[in-house]
């Protein structure tokens, strides 16, 4: 057993003078648990009426008040434009927990006591006299429920709004300037898209970092606090055995992929805006490549882990665009089936052109080029009316020498190592494996290990640990201002390509298969082929 | 869930646990094991309640079960063992789990060791709940301790809540493998409220400058668990330890129970008082009240008696604070053993807390 050398600090010796206003390491706290006291605070969420907020938001805020995670002394105000009272609003949310929450029923014991610290502050987002009233009206539950005056502003409205909502946040005194202000602390959760191409990215960065510090600054990407993607670190840094054949030695390639199987549903106009691309690969799929591919952070720092990842989006190759359609591939869904179910084509949504040029579907290939991973190419595919939900990364290794175990034309399967990140969460190898008799015929067969299996527990919804984690103020789950800039500045060239030529050929999928002809070719031409999931 | 049972000569486990298995397997089920557990249980009233939780945690768990029933009481010497199954889960997907079942008595516990160490799967974790007082048995742990990664204590086994702090921070000098205590999970939602609630100085000193400490905790005995102080004894003892307060004498007055500390400055008393409410479960904390020396400052935790939360209220000389709810994280009640096994184990704070123990003369 390992001899222990924790030291109970000498309290009897401090006095309440000589530590006001230091930092106070509280004996209670123990090393090592996830005890670390969450401050007190209060939750202002804009766009309070939105979708975002009834099914994730609350249910999450719930969840957390649930598992004893929120600060005692907490309270979240909704701020919209509907006039409603606050009684309207916790109704309203009641029903979006009782309908999204991860655990039903509702557990009105605990919703009697948690909907008292629910509130709601109706003003538009322009309106200086909404900003005013808000500030009085959050010093006044200060007051009454000793928040201490910590403030998340979480901008879950359209990415118009974020300049607007921000410049009068700052204006009136709701954000605190990092260097004068100790005691407090006040943040800023901005939901994506963070701009809509490299220039807009830089101008809004510009604009945020005039009213706010960049650690006040907390870009939200709900895949990072996904638990399978927070393992891909421990998955990756904390086995010895993996890292080792980490690179261009051993791997062949590696795809990724984010397939949904529903369609653009009621995002019509913002689809039209945003397209797959956009919407998924500038934030989510940059993220997973990120942690697949980057080289193992000095420490678990926040800082750390960000500079890593933004070297893995400095080192992509910039698109070829004298060969673009050899690494870039466009869809848009057609009619089709889904679960057997006849569906329509994305043309017929509503919201949407009939002659829309938008994209549902992307293929990419692209190289990190840097040491490790020279040569190896990274497939992304990431589409809507897929034939099913499914995120995975899958690396694909070398084959080996086929000289003893290759029976005729027939070669042995390459090694895959699967991260599943949804559905069914978890982490599967394929390997070769002889069948049992007097012959020796090869055949690949399975190891899974699976979340849901091992630690039975439902694994807290994403947005639960990521609300938790910015009340601690760790950003470490949160995209850093130069890694989305650094993504934007990749993927725009590929945005501008399409922009100057519209397809040709949409609709080019039918919904419920797995995307265009051209996707298949793309893969085809390497000789390698899109995994069946 | 099916269950079969089948007494088996000692050296037929293996081949019996693969014809239970060619009985039973089907096309969706599948053998499979996450981890072992081995479970000391002495033949009383609690083996009952302890068959319960084997069958709670493989319901939710699937991993191969070693249950090791001790006799101590019995004039007769016997060895018996039999094999049975749980099946988890229906239709498309069945996981059937494996349980060995040990019954002994007499000079025959010496070989239960050898018996069990050939049965753990291998590159599978080995945790060991040793239900007994661990000061009173050396034929078995000494044997199963290196092959354990985690040994679970229950100091509801107990009967010197002194001698067990004794004997367990012994253990956790000599043994290497990880140590977790059932009593100890179950207060961890209380020490996060107490961290939360004194997690500035200004509060902390007030629990610094306490006077009297009053923890209410449910008597309300069951089968299962009969020192029902327990859970309030190692609340009390991690508030101590960790600030500093030294022990000074225990009195036990028509079951309440009254300790007495002496702090730098004062001295400060912490009483102990049952109460029974059927609602929860026994032993649970319900409600604690601490009085300050500062402004006379007051907190009050009570709990819910049907839910997990706890409502705080202050006050001192100059305000009177509105409640606030706050709540018992961590896992449910009489769920103590799953926290125990997927969670970090025990660490400073709880060795701190048996040094305080061991010197309180708790004889029951």
């Amino acid at each position: 057993m390992q001899e222990h050398t924790h030291v109970i600090p000498d309290i009897t010796t401090i006095t309440l003078d000589e530590n006001k206003g230091a930092m106070f390491q509280s004996p209670l706290e123990e090393e090592s648990k996830s005890t670390k006291a969450v401050d007190p605070c209060i939750v202002v969420i804009f766009g309070a009426t939105g979708d975002l907020t009834a099914r994730k938001l609350f249910p999450a805020l719930y969840n957390l008040s649930r598992d004893g995670q929120l600060p005692s002394h907490f309270a979240c105000v909704g701020f919209a434009r509907r006039q409603k009272s606050h009684d309207q609003f916790r109704q309203e949310m009641h029903d979006a927990v009782g309908q999204f929450s991860r655990v039903k029923p509702v557990d009105e014991n605990l919703w009697s006591t948690f909907t008292n610290q629910i509130y709601y502050h109706s003003s538009n987002f322009d309106e200086d006299q909404g900003y005013d009233s808000l500030r009085e009206f959050l010093n006044d539950l200060d007051k009454q429920l000793g928040t201490k005056g910590n403030r998340i502003f979480y901008l879950s409205t359209q990415p118009s709004f974020f300049p607007m909502i921000i410049e009068h946040l700052g204006k009136h005194g709701l954000i605190y300037d990092t260097n004068k202000e100790k005691e407090r602390w006040s943040r800023v959760i901005i939901e994506k898209p963070f701009g809509h191409d490299y220039d807009s990215g830089v101008e809004l960065q510009q604009f945020v970092l005039n009213h706010l510090a960049e650690s006040q600054i907390y870009r939200i990407d709900h895949y990072l606090g996904k638990e399978t993607v927070q393992n891909l670190l421990v998955f990756r840094f904390g086995n010895a055995i993996f890292e080792a054949f980490w690179n261009n030695h051993y791997v062949d390639h590696v795809q990724i992929t984010v397939g949904e199987e529903i369609g653009i549903g009621t995002r019509g106009a913002f689809y039209e805006e945003a397209g797959i691309l956009r919407d998924i690969v500038q934030n989510h799929m940059m993220q997973l490549l990120c942690l697949t591919a980057m080289e193992p952070p000095a420490s678990l720092s926040a800082e750390a882990i960000r500079d890593e990842k933004v070297k893995v989006l400095k080192a992509l190759r910039p698109i070829d665009l004298s060969h673009f359609s050899d690494y870039v591939v466009r869809g848009q869904y057609a009619p089709g089936f889904v679960n057997g179910e006849s569906v329509i084509g994305y043309r017929e949504e509503n919201n949407v052109s009939p002659e829309s040029p938008m994209e549902t579907y992307t293929a990419l290939k692209l190289y990190v080029d840097n040491w490790r991973w020279s040569g190896v190419p990274f497939y992304l595919r990431a589409g809507k009316r897929l034939p099913k939900r499914a995120t995975e990364i899958a690396i694909t290794f070398k084959e080996v020498p086929g000289i003893l175990f290759s029976q005729g034309e027939q070669k042995n399967e390459h090694n895959v190592l699967v991260i599943r990140i949804q559905p069914d969460e978890g982490i599967s190898l394929r390997i070769n494996c002889k069948v049992p008799g007097p012959s020796s015929p090869i055949q690949p067969v399975k190891m899974d290990f699976r979340y849901g299996s091992y630690f039975g527990l439902t694994p807290p919804e994403a947005y639960e640990r990521l609300i938790c984690d910015c009340m601690l103020g760790d950003g470490t789950l949160f995209a850093r201002g130069d890694e989305v800039l650094t993504s934007w500045k990749w993927i725009t060239p590929v945005l501008d390509r399409w922009h100057e030529s519209p397809p040709s050929d949409f609709p080019n999928y039918q919904s419920g298969s797995w995307g265009p002809k051209a996707a298949d070719e793309l893969m085809a031409r390497d000789g390698r082929a899109w995994r069946l999931i | 869930m099916s269950m079969t049972d089948n007494q088996i000569q000692l050296a037929n486990i293996n081949e019996e646990l693969t014809r239970l298995w060619d009985t039973e397997q089907g096309e969706n089920r599948t053998r499979a094991s996450l981890f072992n557990l081995i479970l000391y249980v002495q033949k009383s009233e609690r083996l009952s309640c302890f068959e319960k939780l084997v069958k709670s945690v493989v319901s939710k768990f699937p991993c191969r079960v070693m249950l090791i029933v001790s006799d101590d009481s019995s004039k007769e010497e016997y060895l018996r063992t039999s094999v049975s199954s749980e099946t988890i889960g229906e239709g498309d997907l069945q996981i059937f789990c494996e349980i060995i079942r040990i019954e002994v008595a007499g000079s025959l516990v010496e070989r239960v060791p050898f018996i069990i160490i050939p049965q753990i799967l291998p590159d599978l974790p080995v945790y060991l709940l040793w239900t007994q007082d661990p000061a009173s048995e050396n034929a078995i742990l000494p044997h199963l301790e290196p092959v354990a990664n985690r040994i679970i204590f229950d100091s509801e086994s107990t009967h010197d809540l002194q001698e067990y702090a004794r004997s367990v921070l012994s253990l956790l000098h000599r043994f290497h493998c990880q140590i977790g205590d059932l009593n100890w999970s179950a207060i961890s939602g209380w020490r996060q409220i107490f961290t939360q609630v004194f997690d500035t100085f200004d509060c902390f000193i007030n629990l610094v400058q306490s006077k009297i400490i009053r923890i209410h905790y449910n008597k309300n005995p069951s089968e299962f668990q009969q020192h029902t102080e327990i859970e309030a004894a190692y609340l009390q003892a991690w508030i101590a330890s960790r600030l500093n307060w030294k022990f000074q004498t225990i009195e036990i007055n028509e079951g309440n129970i009254r300790l007495s500390y002496r702090r730098p400055t004062n001295e400060v008393i912490i009483l102990l008082i049952p109460q029974e409410v059927p609602e929860l479960n026994p032993g649970t904390i319900l409600n604690v009240e601490i009085e300050c020396e500062k402004n006379n400052a007051h907190y009050v935790f009570k709990r819910h008696p049907q839910t997990r939360q706890v409502f705080i209220q202050f006050s001192d000389k100059d305000h009177c604070d509105l409640p606030y709810c706050s709540y018992l994280s961590g896992v449910a009640e009489g769920q103590e053993i799953v926290e125990e096994i997927f969670y970090p184990s025990t660490g400073p704070h709880y060795r701190e807390m048996l040094d305080i123990l061991t010197g309180i003369p708790w004889k029951r």
